[in-house]
């Protein structure tokens, strides 16, 4: 089965990432194929490259940069979602003359069509965080 | 790339206190944009996001309802909001901003069932 998710919770504030997570590895282990993880509202969050949790809790943004290098997944930020909630790579950095870039290098920013793209490409796509 | 598949938005949060309402809505502009088979449905606090005359300047907050007669322009004609939902909250269709269709609980979830992918927002 070919799954694509939409993440709406941050790391750390809400389960969905969490959840998010756990489905995406069990779908894999299952040998499902992961189209697309579209990350959007405050989802964007799980791209940061600066998340810094205590060493006691887990870094959900590493766990995700993993999985996704591991099984090349496409992961996609909204554009509009991550650059108002300041997550931005280096072009974006460039463009808006900002101080620093903090998007993994796991991700990409692309528009809300990839999400429209992985509703009608998968034979799934599953909302956490709504 | 297979663009037969039917998208329902589903709407369940106020339009301010969050970001969902408005970057649903987004949502919703480019899936009508991409030319899918898109409705939209109010459902839940959902209802106050289509009410006249909001105005959330006070709070610094953008007017998305604003935005809501933009779904017409795009082609988007099934907007369905949830008779219990309204009833519940003293509202009718006079208190709303664009054209909707009402329809009943059992009639919401037929149209849930019918659809090929849900967004809920």
């Amino acid at each position: 089965m070919k799954y694509s998710l939409a993440i709406y919770g941050a790391p750390y504030s809400s389960q969905a990432a969490e959840t998010a997570f756990s489905f995406a590895q069990a779908a894999i282990a299952r040998g499902h194929h992961i189209y697309r993880l579209f990350f959007y509202l405050d989802g964007v969050h799980n791209a940061s490259n600066l998340a810094t949790p205590p060493q006691d809790e887990t870094d959900i943004p590493e766990r995700w940069q993993q999985l996704i290098k591991a099984h090349q997944i496409d992961a996609v930020v909204c554009i509009a979602a991550g650059l108002r909630r300041g997550l931005l790579d280096e072009v974006e950095q460039q463009r808006y003359q900002k101080p620093s870039n903090n998007l993994s290098d796991s991700f990409t920013l692309s528009g809300l069509g990839q999400l429209i793209d992985a509703g009608t490409q998968s034979h799934r796509l599953i909302t956490f965080g709504a | 790339m297979e663009t037969s598949k039917t998208i329902l938005i589903v709407n369940r949060k106020a339009p301010f206190g969050s970001a969902f309402a408005k970057e649903a809505l987004d949502v919703g502009l480019i899936a009508a944009a991409f030319g899918q088979k898109l409705g939209m449905l109010f459902m839940d606090d959902g209802v106050y996001q289509l009410l006249k005359q909001q105005d959330p300047a006070d709070i610094n907050q953008k007017n998305s309802s604003q935005t809501l007669p933009m779904l017409e322009m795009y082609d988007v004609k099934e907007v369905y909001v949830e008779a219990e939902s309204l009833q519940a909250r003293n509202l009718s269709a006079a208190d709303l901003l664009i054209p909707v269709e009402i329809i009943d609980s059992q009639t919401t979830s037929e149209l849930l069932e019918q659809q090929d992918i849900l967004l809920n927002f």
